[in-house]
């Protein structure tokens, strides 16, 4: 071809053309079926897409050159259909979806497919969540692999799967979206590693399986940064098997890490959020509402707007090992109540305005190792650790420390709780004494120490 | 062909078309005058810059093969570049001058770097510049990064928001083989460092810079290491989860303060997950050469980690206003010193922890104004300690303990004595309750000199 010799673009774009549609599961790039890289002419830059993907083939891999494409997605997002090849991006390529009503790309089926390197924005996003208009969606794929991604301004989701399954998200930004940042509904095997939201109107990261729906478990978090979520940070709705692991979760306006049942979803098990730091949510640190199993380890929550761990799982287990909470503007540091078992070990609660550990109609409670320093300032029942409602709490090895001038968290106890024990109980208060307050019959309180 | 190929090549062929018709935005070096021979490194060196100053949104392509680099003049600085640089094959930057830095990326957003290769084929001899830098980079990603030789840092990022790499080797560096300093939420995985004599992963947080932190950081191999392994020095909200750090000179996991360098201090670290071995064994000895230190950081967790063959204490620090959280960290083999040695802390809180085989005390506590201490198990310990201290509390303000198993199996045993003591003027307070004692050949001994402490539950 390079024998032709004439210095014609037009003429090279045609070969290329032909050349790449002579056969399925080619490269082609996107530039070469009359994409504008400036911006403009979106009806064709829009085409031109659909023939890029057409001319590659099911197998085949769409190249899209530096530039900012203006992608006319008015009628709904760029479709592709069972593709398995490889959408490429290269320099920094930008879509540009000129509705901020309907969602930029979509894929449905496919097995296998790879988009790397997307970016893309909404020059007129909508001002409020549109949760139906992700910028990237992908329905009914498996084995999907989404590396290396930048989505800004979303007015849904920054990155959103549905149905889907062994679906891996790797190394990606979302920047102002509207709604959530990455969310997977109904998938199985959902993998994100690397992972950062920043100013997510709605969620940050949602593992979200459906009432209902069998084979949709498991999912796995790695090195997680949600900062300024709208609603959640991180949140695990109904689906099970899922492990989070290396999170950052800051001012989030509703709790920075959720384990639980939503309208409509099914009710998670095997949940496990460890090594994380949560800073200064408006409402709880960690929550978790109506779970069967969820665990957590070795996690720090920092100035909650409201209680630092707050659990409620009727006929549940909830485990906490290591879970550190200090500080907050209200409600106790941890407080369970109408739950089935709650297990918890090596926990503390410091500067907690409400009480340092509450314990409330847990039916069964193992509470090993747990500390609280200066707790209930708010609170005018001075209580650091209480029991109460349940069929039976077994506690050892209580720690109560208050140092302040003025003690405000010094009372151990239990009331209404039907058997139990608590024992080998340490105390340290400056200017008060521990209060012992037992007022279950069946609960004996011994070695105080 | 590729397509992509056949344009590149018909576009460089027919210089007349216009650049961006046929998306030349998209560049190989060795079309922009680099050669891949390792031969005339001025040459390469503009064809390099001048790719990143045309096509700062562009994708840059690197084919296989050695780009000798003229890095006499410092290091190639590369300003506000946003778009993609990518190595393919071998494709290896040499580094001519041994002094200079290697490629410095200022500013920039979004900018995608994959594969980049560098070395120093004359191996440095002092410390000096940076191989690879990043300084105020906004969401840069770097996949599949090495850097050997480098006479100062391998990998740095400085004041950068959200970076994040995967894939990191940094080898033989003369400083530290990689590096996040005052960067904001820094997220990296799969990390393998090897001979670095500044520190094998390095975050810190210079006063002089503004103060960003936070980074979630997984899969980490360190080996070899003449500072630290792994320090988080000033910087806040890291978690370190899932590591290995075989053999360094100082202190395999460091986190904390570093007054020499004007750092922050550390707030919220937690390492996980890990495996460190043979912290201290290289020489020349020099600094404190422990398993996990900490020093002055506000909190720190070690949680889910083995400490083998320390040459020096495997757990160890101190912080008037520290407050140090433990967990499952299991110390093994100590070659020189005690285990656990908690000084001059605020709050010290350890749990199911053990020391197995230590040449000192298992543990001792000296000068925390709090400890908890549960489920502390000590295995023939203080080996070569004639105080045969299997567990020690001294001089701290309140000890709450309980739960601690002494175990000694030895023909002559020589770790069996828990006990406390407080200097004259100092009151230890506290209780120490359910001490558990196996000794095949001795008894256990409790030596309980402290004014304030009560023992209970002692069998």
């Amino acid at each position: 071809m390079l024998s032709f010799g004439r210095p014609n673009c037009k003429f090279i774009l045609l070969c290329c053309t032909v050349f790449v549609a002579s056969a399925s599961g080619q490269t082609v790039s996107v530039a070469s079926y009359g994409a504008s890289t400036n911006g403009t002419n979106a009806a064709a830059t829009t085409a031109a897409f659909r023939s890029a993907f057409a001319a590659a083939g099911a197998s085949g891999k769409v190249l899209v050159p530096p530039g900012t494409y203006a992608i006319d997605n008015s009628g709904g997002p760029l479709t592709i259909n069972n593709f398995q090849g490889e959408f490429k991006f290269e320099g920094r390529a930008v879509l540009a979806f000129s509705s901020g009503v309907q969602g930029g790309v979509l894929f449905n089926s496919g097995t296998g497919l790879r988009v790397i390197g997307f970016h893309s924005t909404y020059p007129n996003p909508l001002s409020s969540a549109l949760p139906s208009a992700p910028s990237l969606a992908f329905s009914r794929t498996s084995n999907t692999f989404v590396d290396d991604a930048m989505v800004e301004n979303s007015s849904g989701p920054g990155i959103y799967f549905n149905g889907s399954q062994n679906v891996k998200v790797a190394n990606v930004s979302i920047l102002n979206s509207r709604a959530q940042g990455i969310q997977f509904v109904d998938s199985a095997n959902s993998e994100v590693v690397n992972a950062t939201i920043q100013n997510a109107g709605l969620e940050g990261i949602v593992f979200q399986a459906t009432s209902g729906t069998s084979g949709v478990d498991g999912g796995h978090g790695t090195n997680l940064t949600v900062n300024g979520a709208g609603s959640r940070g991180i949140a695990v709705y109904g689906q099970s098997n899922v492990t989070v692991s290396g999170f950052t979760v800051y001012s989030s306006d509703s709790s920075s890490i959720f384990c639980g049942t939503a309208p409509t979803t099914a009710s998670p098990a095997n949940v496990l959020f460890q090594g994380g730091v949560i800073e200064s949510p408006r409402v709880f640190g960690i929550e978790v509402n109506n779970a069967q199993s969820c665990g957590f380890a070795n996690i720090q929550v920092n100035a909650p707007g409201d209680r630092a761990v707050s659990g409620v799982a009727p006929g549940g287990t909830l485990d906490f090992r290591n879970i550190r909470v200090t500080g907050g503007s209200s409600g106790d540091g941890f407080n369970f109540s109408n739950t089935g078992t709650v297990r918890i070990s090596d926990s503390s609660a410091e500067r907690s305005p409400g009480y340092g550990f509450v314990f409330d109609n847990v039916q069964s409670t193992v509470a090993t190792g747990l500390t609280t320093y200066n707790v209930s300032s708010q609170n005018a029942l001075h209580r650091a650790i209480w029991f109460q409602n349940g069929a039976s709490a077994i506690a050892y090895d209580l720690t109560i420390i208050d140092d302040q001038s003025s003690a405000t968290g010094f009372i151990i106890g239990s009331s209404g709780v039907t058997s139990g024990s608590i024992m080998n109980i340490s105390s340290k208060i400056s200017r008060s004494a521990l209060s012992v307050q037992n007022r279950s019959a069946g609960v004996k309180i011994g070695t105080i120490n | 062909m590729k397509m992509k190929r056949l344009t590149l090549v018909l576009c460089a062929v027919f210089t007349a078309v216009p650049a961006k018709l046929c998306g030349q935005t998209i560049n190989m070096v060795t079309d922009m005058g680099a050669f891949n021979n390792g031969t005339n490194a001025t040459a390469n060196t503009k064809a390099f810059q001048n790719a990143f100053f045309q096509y700062p949104n562009g994708k840059i392509i690197v084919p296989p093969g050695n780009y000798a680099i003229d890095n006499s003049q410092g290091a190639i600085t590369i300003t506000n570049f946003n778009g993609e640089l990518k190595f393919e094959g071998s494709a290896i930057l040499q580094f001519q001058n041994n002094i200079q830095g290697g490629f410095r990326f200022l500013g920039g957003t979004g900018m995608r770097i994959e594969g980049m290769h560098g070395n120093y084929p004359n191996a440095p001899t002092q410390r000096a510049g940076t191989e690879f830098s990043f300084t105020g980079s906004v969401d840069a990603f770097v996949k599949d990064i090495t850097a050997e030789n480098s006479p100062g840092a391998a990998i740095m990022f400085t004041s950068c928001i959200r970076p994040k790499v995967i894939n990191a080797v940094a080898t033989n560096s003369i400083a530290d083989g990689f590096i996040f300093a005052n960067s904001q939420d820094a997220q990296l995985v799969n990390l393998t460092t090897n001979h670095t004599l500044d520190n094998g992963l390095a975050l810190y947080n210079y006063l002089i810079y503004d103060d960003l932190h936070g980074a979630t950081i997984s899969n980490v191999r360190v080996t070899n290491s003449y500072a630290h392994g792994i320090a988080v020095v000033g910087t806040s909200h890291v978690t370190i989860s899932g590591f290995a750090v075989d053999k360094t000179r100082g202190s395999a996991v460091f986190i904390g303060q570093d007054p020499t360098y004007q750092t922050r201090i550390s707030d919220q670290v937690t390492v996980e997950h890990g495996y460190v071995r043979g912290s201290g064994t290289l020489n020349p000895p020099g600094g404190t050469t422990f398993g996990l230190e900490y020093n002055q950081p506000v909190s720190v967790v070690f949680s889910d980690i083995q400490v083998e063959g320390s040459n020096g204490r495997s757990v160890s620090g101190m912080g008037p206003s520290s407050r140090v959280y433990v967990r499952n960290v299991r110390a093994r083999g100590n070659l020189a010193s005690d285990d656990f040695v908690f000084y001059k802390t605020a709050y010290a809180d350890v749990m199911n922890c053990s020391s197995e085989n230590s040449t000192g005390a298992g543990f001792i506590f000296n000068g925390v104004n709090s400890v908890v201490a549960r489920r502390l198990t000590s295995i023939n310990s203080s080996r070569a300690s004639s105080l045969n201290r299997a567990m020690w509390f001294q001089d701290n303000g309140y000890v709450n303990a309980g739960g601690l198993l002494v175990v000694d199996n030895q023909a002559v045993p020589t770790g069996f004595i828990v006990g406390t003591s407080n200097s004259p003027g100092l009151t230890e307070a506290g209780s120490i309750q359910g001490v558990g004692s196996g000794i095949v050949h001795g008894t256990l001994r409790i030596q309980n000199y402290a004014s304030g402490t009560h023992f209970s539950q002692v069998y």
